[in-house]
Order: C-alpha cells, then structure tokens, then sequence
C-alpha cells in the first residue's frame, strides 16, 4: 500500500463516486427536510433539501401519539438480533452443505432448496399453518416462517464455491470432520459474504410489520416499530378528514398525512442504516483469506 | 475483443498470451468448486459415501424438515387452483373445475398485454440493473481514497430504504413539464418546449427502469462488493510486479473472480423475471400509460385476490411458479453445460 | 435416479400435506374461545339468559374503518357503566384486505364485526347470525329508531334476514353539498357576482378571469385543474360527469328511480357530451395539462398556491389546501360549490336524500359466546340516552343544560373545531359511526337535535370571503343555489355503489373491466383531438360492448329492482 500519484482514473472516479453521492442523497434529504418542515407550508410544494418553515411538529405527533413506541423499538431490535444471528447460521450451514459437492443428496436438497424461491401457498394456507404450529402470538413467529431464504443460502454457496481447497484438503488430512471443516476454516473465509447476508436478514427483519399484525397483535410484548408507525399513519390518515374552513388557521400548526408520512421514514430508517458501519470493515480487499493464511 | 473474451475465461486458467498477469503463481490452489463427486457410484458407494457424510446429513437434516413444512405443506393450496375456492368451506369440500380458471386466463387479452410488459420491465431492469451494479461495484472498489469509498458506498444504497411511494412522488415531480429535467432540457437547448413524460406511453418502461436503477443500484452492488473482498490479494502484487495497469487488473482479475457470483445470481433473476411486483408500475402509471404499465402481479391482484376470486389468484400464481421453472431450469442446464457455476 | 427421486420425494411431500390440511380444517372450530382474553369464560354460556348488566364483560370487535383506539376514554367509560361492556377494538392495519377473508378460513371471529361491503361473504360463511328474532324480542331502541326503515337492512329477496345494524344515520338533513364544481370566491367576485348555471357559464366565467389574471402571484393561471392519475379519477372526472348530466350519486351506474332500470353510464350520450366538452377545455388550454399524470400532492400544492380557479372535487379530498389556503390568509382562493350542469334542462342531484341505505353495519358472530349481550349492547347504542352520550358527551362536563337545552361547553366547541384528537381522547363525537345513530336531522323526545353540528355551526364556520359572497348573492347557505332535497324526493334505490355484489360474479368482473377500460379511453380522448373525439368514443362503445357490457346492465337492473322490492319501495 504504497502512496502513488493520483491519475485523471482517479479524478474520474472521485467526481464520479461525488455525483453518485449527489443523487442518490437527494431523496433522503428531501425526505428529511419536508419531515421536519410545517406541513401545511409543506402542501405547497417547493421544499427541497432544507425545511422552509421548521418545526418538530411532525415528530412530537408521532412520538406523542404513541406510548409503546419504546417498547416496540426494543422489539425490533430483539427480532433483528435474534432473527439475524438464527438466519446466518442456518443459511451458512445449509450453504456449506450444499457446496459440498461429494454431498450425496446434494442435487436433492439444492433441488428443494431452489423451488421456494419461486412457489407459495398463499396468504391463507400459510396462516394456517402458522396457526397449526401454535406460532400465533409467539415470538417464534418472527423467527421461524424466515429462517431460511433460498436465495441467501445460494449466494453464500456460490462464495464457497470459489473459495481456494488446499485449506480444507489439509485438514481433512488431519483428520477433522466436516462440522470442524465448517466452523474452523469455511466459516472465517466468509466473513465478507455473512457479513452481506446479515445486513440483508436484519433489513427484511427490521423492515416487516405485516407478519406482526397478521399473527401477534393481540399479544401487546410482540408489537413492533414498523407495526406501530404503521398504525400511526393509519391515524393520520383518518384524522386529515377532520379540517373545515374554520380550524385551518390552528390546524396549520399541526401535521398532514404526508408530512407524518416522511417524519415516520426516517425514523425507520435511521436505525437500521446504524449498522452498516459495523459491516462494512467485512468488505475490505482480501482481509479475510491472509487472515487465516497466517 | 481479446479483452472481453479474456475477461469471459474462468480466473485460475487465463491464457498466458494475452495477459501478463501471472496467475499461475499459484498452481496448488484449485478452487473447491472444481471438485465433483466421482462419476456413476453405485450403490454400495452411495450408502459407502453417506455413512462418511454423517455431519453433513445432520447439517442439512433439519433444515429440509424446516422446507418441508414451512414451504411446501401451503403448496397444498395450490389445490385451490383447480377448484371454485369458497372461504366458507374446507378445502375438501369445494367444487371441482379442473381447469377451468387456466382457461378463463388463457383467454383473456388483458394477461397476454399484462405478460408482455412484465417481461419487457423484467428484461430491461435485469440487464441494466445488473451491469449498473456490477460496474459501480468495479468502479467504487477502484476508489483509492478511502473515506470517500466508505461514504460513497454508504450513501449509495439510501434510497433503496425510500419506499416506491416516495420515490414515484419524486420521479413525477422531476420529470413533470414545470420539473427540474425539463428546466434542465429547455435552457440547454435540447428541447423547444417542455415535454410531459409521465404522458408518454412509449417512455413508461424506460421510466420504471431509470427509477428502478437509481433506486437499487448501491443496494444490490453490496454482493458484488463482498464477493470482491474475497479475491486474494496476492493476483493483483503479481499483476502489479507485471505492471498491469488498473483497467486490466480489474478485466482480469476483479471482474472473472466475481464471475460465479455474477451468473448464480443472473440465473436467480432470470428465474424471478416474471416476479417484478406490482408497486413501481402501479404507483407511476396513469390512465394514460395504463396499457403499458398493466403488469401481471396487478392483474393478479385487481381481477383475482381483490375480487376474492382465490382460484383465480392460486391459478395465476401456479403459472408463474411454472414460467420461473422453467426459466431457472433452463439457465441452470446452459451454465452447467458451459462449465460456468450452477444454482443446484 | 435423482429425477426419480424427487417426484417420488414430492408426490410424499404433497400427501402429507393434504394429511396436514385436514387435520387443520377438522379443528378449526374448537378452539375459537383462545383469544377472547379469558375473562368471562366460566360458564358465561349459561347464563346469558337474565339480564347480566352487572358483570362486566369484553367484547372484541373489527371495525374495518376503525385506528388504532382503546377503549378507555370519558364517553367509553361511561358506555362501560351503563351497559357492562368492555369493547377491545380491531381494524385492518395498513389498509389489508385480507381481514374478513382470513377470519373465515380460520374460524376466529371477534364478537362484533363492522365488515363493510364483505358482509355477503361472511353471511354465505356462516360467520355472522341473523338477528331478526332478537330485534323482536329486545330491540326496542332498534325498532323505535328505524322504524319503516328496517326493511332496507334486509339481506336479500332469498334470505330477507337482518344480519347487521348501523353504519348511517337516520333521518339525515342536508346541508352541506359533495363532489360538485367549485370555483374560486375570487372568480366570483371580480366578474360581478354573476349566475353560473350551465357548463358554459362555468366555462365563461374562467376563461373571462384568466383573460383578465394570466398569472397569479407570479404564476400562470390554471383554469381546471383535476386529479385522474390514481384511483381519485373517479372522483374528480368520473364523477362530476355524472353530476353534470344531473345524475344521483350511484357510482358507476345511471338508475331510473321509477323503474330500476340500470345502465353503465359512460353508455350514456349525456357523459359523452361532458367529455366532449372536456376535450374543448383542454384544447382551448383552459385544462391542466397535468391533470391525468400529476400526483395527488402536487394538486394539492398547485391548489395551496391559489391559482387553480376550478376544480371538481370532494370536501374531503381538498381539505388539505383549503386549510393552507386559509392558514395563508387567501380566504378569496378557497371555493364555492356551484349546481353546475350541462344545460338548464338537468337537474343538479347534490343534495338529494337517498334515505337510509342499510347496505353495511355491524354484526354478532356466530361463534361469540355473548350473542345476547352483544345484542343488548348495540340496541342500547340505539336509544335516545345513548345517542346523546355518543353525541354530545357527558353532562356538566361536556355541556351544560341551559333553560332545558343542551348547549356544549365553550372549552369543548373550542377543542372540537381546533384539535384533531378531541374526538379521540374525549370520546364525545367518536361513537357514532359505525354504529346505529340517528342522523342530523333528527330530534330527541324533547324536540331538540340529537347531534350537535347543526346547520348554524355549518353556516358559522364559513370563512370571511365565503360569508361576504353568501351575502351577494343573498344566500345563507351554499345549499341554496342546489335545487332542493324536498324537491329532488326521497330515493327508491338507495345508493347503487352500496348493493353487495358476489364476489367473482360477471357483474363484478365486467364492471371493473370496464372502469379500467372507460378510465384509459376516456383520458385519451379527453386528450386528444377534438376532431377525433367521436371516433374515440365510438371504439370504445364497441369495446364496452365486446366485453358484453349488456349482460352488467341486466344484472344490475336485477338487482335494483330485488333491492326495490325488498324495501318495499317499488
């Protein structure tokens, strides 16, 4: 890693990767400025990247509205943890057999394993089922019908596939069983691609709310962020019917669904995008395999 | 050319004449992928093999249970398909059709409309949201300084957390005729007067696709990113010792080490080409260019699920399920047989 | 051998999962009791019988329109106390549709269900019981308040049962107009207070301001401006065409009121002049260009910024700018309805009484364990204490009693027309809909309004510029300019937009073919140019009848008429 000169292939790239910045920052900045700009000035029209008519409004309805939002944000966070951590290691383990192509049911199971990606029962056969296995209002629920995605699992595969054999052929020389094999040499070789996969469990665990009102709202410890947001918006939705001519002037101070709408993106969105830092060290050239060289 | 074809060869093995890269500097590193089982074993060798492959049978055990019941035990519901689904009753007690609901949908000439511009976004956004992310990958891996490539790649996949609905409301407001693309096209002199694209039946699909890109481009280059990480670091010293320069390290050693995930996950997409959902299409269509956004996920939804027609729905669903086999099948057989990864 | 394999292994798979299906369908009625929160359980059956107001139970129920509530509030304790009820409220998060179908394969019903149009379904599921024999024997406050009403919540002409009760009110004055032409106060008042009774007065008048004002506050004038981009198509063009052409609001059908006769009315010559009309606009440059492609917040940021002059819309769907416009301080950009139609010879519908229309309330589960008490509870919610409570709150809290009149207190009027949760948090205001209530117009034993929102409230709560121009034109009330709910008479048919359709019927896969259909070619030719206009509109009359749009008219006429004769209106 010597330092060299910086060609016009850099300076390309730098204003590049500046105009990649540029617009795809817009959004959320948009985003931002409107959730924290009057939604009345908001309907408008004309905010860009910065609030015109700044106020907390938007957030103080949201965080006032609600009194569980804690707790379901500890909830999110308990799902994701827990959803993410089960997810990566039944997808690396399954991934790993299923590189190994020695593996007798190989064809089998990658046979199986495949079909989900593109066959499903159904809104109302999968409640049953949910149902039958006793996962309604259970924690459970937010774990298991996730477990595994097939497409995870082969993404991992094909990262094993093209990892080098010398290491795993020395040590079935020493007499290391399979299990060992995963655990000591695959599973180091692919922090990069778990590090992936992981940011993609905990964004689908972050992100589901549909699975909490459909199987565990009645059970108050299980409700979720994005469940509770939703149910937020909901109520904005209804309550905008409410303006007459007459409490214009006050309801000006007040929110719009839109506006909540924006305030309620972020505050979603925010937390998950925390994590990425943390992964991100995974994705550095070649850190992994001279780390277990060595 | 050579260098497009260079780039198509698999890694350990590229040819000597073109590149300088010399990467035989590691004969004793075959790729675990190179391995297969030894042909036609019979069965002795079978019940032989699977008596040695015991931690591997008890790794995979459970989670085929696991398929079994949370995957294909609803596939029972397919049955709903070849009946005339009524909630009220159990799913024994429903009339039979057979395949009444498949002929009522092969006869419509809204599906084959519908079908159409499935496979035409499908297409579109499959290829250019596959190169956009591959090239971005390549290029922000070039990125030398490096708090702006953690910025940059930071910042890139923002806007795959901004749901479609958000998204659309930009997209309409930008390309509107009183909007930042036409302003932007008017003073520079490429257009006399503003055009209202959204109006525009023949833009639709390159409309989706644009927004589509713009969207997930940082969020799907993540893959690619990790799968460069793995590349050992040893081909590009022996690549720099030969003094290749960059445009060729990345040809010849970046882009064929990341070629088996490129393809698994070509061949995943194309499986899925029919699946594009229904949200961008609806949220940025309008009665205008409503004969070019009808896709199949909306017509599923308007004329089945919403009616509560579930038979309907469930047959809709069973054709595509069928159409995406197929497809995988076949990309699966071509890689397979050209030597280039598989999916299973 | 692998092929051979994997068929066998999912030919097991599939049998095994027929196994698992019966298994769940065999028991799904046993174990319905699991979330009713237990509180009541013990024998509760039994006992039902006398009259059990002391012990206090919980019902549950879906409310398809509800939000997120508990039932905990002022008004909602004192329901608590008189009746013994608990209510744990449910609705349908993020707008699911999939609520009532999954209750009806899974066999669990909450105890009480508002299900709105998908009613039918749970009648043919068996979902819900017929409370005819109940309505007999304890409905007092029902019957007292429907009175020959009744009828119109009948089911059907084969199953003449009573399934719900509620949803709108009885006896319902009108005051206020809906989905008509509105045009700019300003408009109004810088052309001299003219009378605009025709779409070409209407057209007139804007082109005569927009002459005169180009621009607006620095921008360019939009002389009509709707919405066709989303589903709001029906409700800014689709709509206003029917009203223009001086049909009742009955969706997408024209109903003749004498003889049920139903057709779908883009058939009709009337709507084809509307458009034609349209088509003129938008080649004149009158209409918004962007109106069949800009979002719904962006027609509302164009309507905030006061240089729409006109538009054809809801109160409900532009509530958002009238409240910028006012909170702007640009009362003259806020509108006026106008009884617009094609010419003098139609006859503007806006404030006809369609009578009570059944169509959608709640219902009692068949599997609720407190069929009786629920059906208490709803015939309490009926009675005249009741209604008052729901209405106007709680006594010496709420309102006062002034020399014997109800008169609201100051604080609780102030909270109502400024604070959006007042409802919400009090309760007062927050009961009424879905359940039975009385309508606006009815009175109490006493002679005095029921609800509170009377039409002096409506005519107080006019802004400024609105009063001034009411006063101009010698008006107290918008109202004034409609021809009148007397005069239009009472509905035979109800509203048609409100009749169950089976769900997968012809009926119902025709008339969504041709929405979509009618919503593309219509905005085309309304696009297009005028002397293509009749050649546009003649293909897509061929096309409507290609998809037998015929056979929807004879359904619908059916049922109009089964709808007639079950009311007893025919």
């Amino acid at each position: 890693m010597k330092k060299r000169k910086w060609t016009t292939f850099d300076i390309f790239l730098t204003l590049f990767m500046l105009f990649v910045v540029v617009i795809t920052l817009y959004p959320f900045l948009n985003i931002l400025a409107i959730s924290l700009n009057n939604a009345v000035d908001t309907a408008k029209g004309g905010i860009h990247i910065w609030p015109r008519d700044f106020t907390y409004a938007n957030y103080q309805e949201i965080f006032g509205s609600n009194d569980r939002l804690l707790q379901a944000f500890f909830m999110s966070i308990l799902r994701t943890i827990v959803g993410t951590i089960a997810g990566i290691i039944a997808s690396t383990m399954l991934a790993y057999v299923l590189s190994r192509r020695d593996f007798v049911f190989n064809g089998l199971v990658g046979f199986l394993l495949v079909l989900t990606m593109f066959i499903s029962g159904g809104l109302i056969p999968e409640y049953m089922l949910i149902r039958q296995l006793g996962l309604i209002n259970d924690f459970g629920v937010y774990i298991w019908p996730m477990l595994i995605s097939a497409f995870n699992v082969i993404i991992i595969r094909s990262f094993m596939d093209n990892l080098p054999s010398a290491l795993e052929e020395s040590a079935k020389m020493d007499g290391a069983n399979d299990f060992t094999i995963f655990t000591r040499i695959i599973v180091p070789l692919c922090l990069p691609v778990i590090a992936t996969i992981a940011l993609f469990l905990a964004v689908m665990q972050w992100n589901s709310w549909f699975d909490t009102y459909l199987y565990a709202r009645s059970n108050e410890t299980l409700t979720t962020l994005q469940f509770e947001l939703m149910k937020i918006l909901d109520n904005a939705n209804i309550s905008s019917g409410d303006i007459t001519s007459q409490n214009a002037e006050i309801v000006a101070g007040q929110t719009n669904p839109q506006s909540i709408k924006m305030a309620i993106t972020i505050i979603a969105t925010v937390p998950i995008l925390m994590i990425y830092p943390f992964l991100q060290k995974y994705f550095v050239t070649g850190l992994t395999l001279g780390a277990v060289k060595s | 050319m050579s260098r497009i074809n260079n780039a198509a060869e698999a890694q350990p093995n590229l040819p000597e004449s073109n590149t300088p890269v010399h990467t035989k500097v590691k004969p004793g590193f075959p790729m675990r992928k190179g391995k297969k089982p030894s042909k036609k074993p019979g069965q002795k060798g079978f019940w032989n093999r699977m008596s040695k492959q015991k931690a591997l049978l008890l790794m995979s055990f459970p989670f085929v249970i696991w398929l079994v019941i949370f995957k294909y035990i609803p596939v029972a519901g397919w049955v709903m398909a070849f009946q005339d689904y009524k909630a009220q009753f159990s799913i024994f007690d429903q009339e039979w059709v057979g395949f009444k609901h498949f002929k009522d949908l092969f006869n419509e000439p809204m599906f084959y409309r519908a079908l159409e511009n499935t496979l035409g976004m499908g297409i579109l956004s499959l290829v250019f949201g596959t190169l956009f992310a591959i090239a971005f990958a390549l290029l922000l891996n070039e990125v030398r300084f490096l708090t702006l490539k953690k910025w940059t790649q930071t910042i890139s996949y923002l806007p795959h957390f901004v749901s479609w609905v958000i998204v659309a409301n930009i997209v309409i407001t930008m390309l509107s005729p009183e909007g930042i693309v036409n302003n932007l096209l008017v003073s520079i002199g490429l257009l006399d007067s503003p055009i209202n694209f959204m109006a525009k039946p023949d833009m639709f699909w390159g409309i989706v696709t644009a927004a589509d890109v713009w969207k997930e481009t940082g969020w799907n280059a993540i893959i690619y990113l990790a799968a460069m990480a793995g590349v050992d670091p040893q081909l590009y010293e022996a690549a720099k010792v030969d003094g290749a320069s960059r445009w060729r390290q990345m040809w010849h050693i970046t882009l064929p080490s990341i070629r088996p995930v490129i393809i698994v996950l070509l061949i995943l997409n194309i499986g899925n080409l029919i699946n594009i959902g229904f949200e961008k299409q609806m949220l940025l269509g309008n009665n205008i260019v409503a004969e070019k956004a009808l896709v199949i996920d909306l017509y599923a939804l308007d004329y089945g699920i919403g009616m509560f027609r579930y038979s309907f729905g469930t047959a809709i669903g069973i054709f595509k399920s069928v159409i995406s086999i197929i497809l995988i099948l076949i990309c699966n057989g071509f890689a397979k047989r050209i030597g280039e990864g598989r999916v299973f | 051998m692998k092929k051979k394999l994997s068929i066998l292994s999912l030919s097991l798979l599939f049998i095994f999962a027929l196994l698992f299906l019966a298994a769940c369908s065999d028991d799904s009625d046993t174990d319905t009791s699991s979330d009713d929160n237990g509180e009541t359980e013990d024998g509760g059956a039994e006992k039902e019988g006398d009259t059990a107001n002391e012990e206090p139970i919980t019902l549950t129920m879906f409310n398809a329109d509800g939000e997120e509530k508990s039932f905990d509030d002022p008004v909602a304790q004192k329901i608590t106390e008189k009746t013994g009820v608990h209510l744990e409220l449910d609705y349908p998060v993020g707008g699911n549709d999939e609520a009532i179908p999954l209750m009806i394969a899974s066999g669990d019903y909450p105890d009480l269900i508002f299900a709105k149009g998908d009613i039918g379904k749970l009648i043919s599921a068996g979902g819900v019981i017929k409370l005819d024999d109940l309505i007999e024997e304890k409905g007092d406050n029902l019957k007292a308040m429907y009175g020959d009403q009744l009828d119109r919540l009948r089911n059907s002409i084969d199953d003449p049962s009573i399934y719900h009760v509620g949803t709108y009110g009885v006896e319902e004055a009108r005051w206020e107009t809906s989905g008509t032409f509105q045009i700019q106060l300003d408009v109004l008042r810088e052309l001299g207070y003219p009378t605009i009774r025709t779409l070409d007065d209407f057209e007139a008048a804007i082109t005569e301001y927009t002459e005169k004002y180009p621009e607006i506050d620095g921008q360019s004038t939009i002389p009509l401006s709707l919405l066709g981009s989303d589903w709001r198509w029906l409700i800014t063009v689709g709509d206003p065409a029917a009203a223009a052409a001086g049909l009742a609001g009955d969706g997408q059908w024209a109903i003749d009121d004498d003889t049920g006769e139903a057709t779908y009315k883009f058939l009709l010559p009337e709507l084809k002049e509307y458009f034609k009309w349209l088509n003129g606009l938008n080649d004149k440059g009158l209409l918004d260009p962007e109106s069949f492609t800009h979002t719904y917040d962006t027609y509302i940021s164009k309507l905030s910024s006061g240089r729409v002059l006109s538009i054809a819309d809801q109160n409900w769907n532009f509530g958002d700018a009238d409240a910028a416009l006012v909170a702007d301080g640009k009362e003259w950009r806020t509108y006026a309805p106008l009884p617009v139609t094609l010419s003098e010879d139609h006859v503007s519908q806006s404030i006809k009484d369609y009578g009570y229309s059944g169509g959608w309330g709640i219902s009692i589960s068949s599997t609720s364990e407190h069929q009786e008490r629920a059906f208490e509870f709803l015939d309490w919610m009926a009675s005249e204490e009741a209604q008052i409570l729901v209405n106007w709150g709680i006594e010496g809290e709420n309102y006062d009693i002034e020399d014997g009149k109800r008169v609201m207190k100051k604080e609780d009027r102030e909270r109502m027309n400024t604070d959006a949760n007042y409802s919400k948090e009090s309760g007062v205001g927050y009961y009424i809909y879905p359940f039975p209530q009385w309508g606006n117009g009815a009175v109490d034993s006493n002679g005095q309004s029921i609800t509170p929102n009377t039409e002096e409230d409506i005519i107080e709560n006019f802004n400024s510029a609105e009063k001034e121009v009411l006063e101009h034109y010698e008006m107290d009330n918008w109202v004034e300019w409609f021809p009148s709910t007397e005069e239009l008479g009472v509905s035979n048919h109800g509203q048609a937009f409100n009749y169950p359709i089976e769900s997968g019927s012809d009926l119902e896969i025709i008339q969504q073919k041709a929405d979509d259909l009618t919503e593309q070619r219509i905005t085309q030719a309304i696009l297009g140019d005028p002397d293509d206009f009749d050649a546009a509109w003649d293909a897509m009359l061929e096309e409507l009848e290609a998809m037998n749009i015929e056979k929807a008219n004879q359904e619908m006429t059916q049922k109009t008429k089964d709808v007639m004769e079950l009311w007893g209106t025919n």
